[in-house]
């Protein structure tokens, strides 16, 4: 597969790994509810929820997917190539929220999710690896 | 500690940690497919490679200190705060590991870390 190709095609996988995990975790999150005291054995039994809660656990298991996966594209992609990129993590996540849980966008939120798209239109247009601009590749 | 301190703090370690996770995996060798033998392999030199464990270690330092910074002050001021370690990463990656930046990934960098701003912000 291309170099090209392969970058974009682990981006889509780790963004989409990224936003599911979120909406997991938060769907989840949601039903485990918030700790009745911020004490040690408050914070303690829901931990011990959520760890039973198999959309917490999914979530969970879904970023470790989108950490190996942004592991996986820093070992032939630039650093300040994948990070900008994996921003758009933050617009799906929102998109996600609005979209699937009924959350509110507020207009300057909006106004956020037009900017970083912009920023990653403009960053993809640049090659993902300076070593490929160096020396060509085998 | 004040809360900007402990900002600092939150962005030093983001952006060191994203540098040391880059050097390692560049050394661990390009996942060049996703076989189970590669990633096997690969993933094996990572785990053992001293900089992956370095830049692991210095993100859950990272986020360690956020959830410290966000008992403190609010989310919508902390978050936006910790954008601005995008830009740091970039000025790192660019004489640290020595990455062509170019004038647009610049303009689009800086684009990017406004818009996470904005998002959390709000």
């Amino acid at each position: 597969m291309r170099r090209d190709l392969k970058t974009l095609v682990i981006l889509a996988l780790a963004i989409l790994a990224n936003g599911a995990g979120n909406l997991s975790l938060s769907y989840g999150m949601k039903s485990v509810g918030p700790p009745e005291a911020w004490t040690l054995p408050g914070l303690w039994d829901v931990v011990g929820t959520a760890l039973s809660s198999a959309p917490v656990i999914a979530g969970g298991l879904l970023l470790l997917m989108f950490f190996a996966l942004f592991l996986s594209l820093l070992s032939w992609a630039d650093l300040s190539y994948v990070l900008p990129m994996i921003s758009t993590c933050f617009v799906v996540s929102a998109l996600l929220g609005y979209l699937v849980l009924g959350e509110r966008i507020s207009l300057v939120r909006w106004a956020g999710i037009a900017l970083v798209s912009i920023g990653v239109l403009l960053v993809g247009r640049t090659g993902s690896s300076s070593d490929a601009a160096k020396s060509p590749a085998p | 500690m004040t809360t900007a301190l402990l900002v600092g703090l939150i962005v030093v370690c983001f952006s060191f940690g994203d540098i040391a996770l880059t050097r390692g995996m560049k050394q661990a060798g390009e996942v060049s497919s996703l076989r189970l033998a590669v990633l096997d392999e690969v993933g094996g030199r990572a785990i053992r490679s001293p900089f992956v464990l370095l830049g692991g270690a210095l993100q859950i330092v990272a986020f360690v200190t956020y959830l410290v910074a966000l008992s403190r002050r609010d989310l919508s001021y902390v978050f936006p705060l910790t954008a601005t370690s995008d830009i740091v990463t970039t000025v790192a990656a660019r004489y640290m590991l020595h990455e062509r930046v170019t004038p647009m990934r610049w303009a689009g960098v800086v684009i990017v870390s406004l818009g996470i701003a904005l998002i959390s912000a709000s």
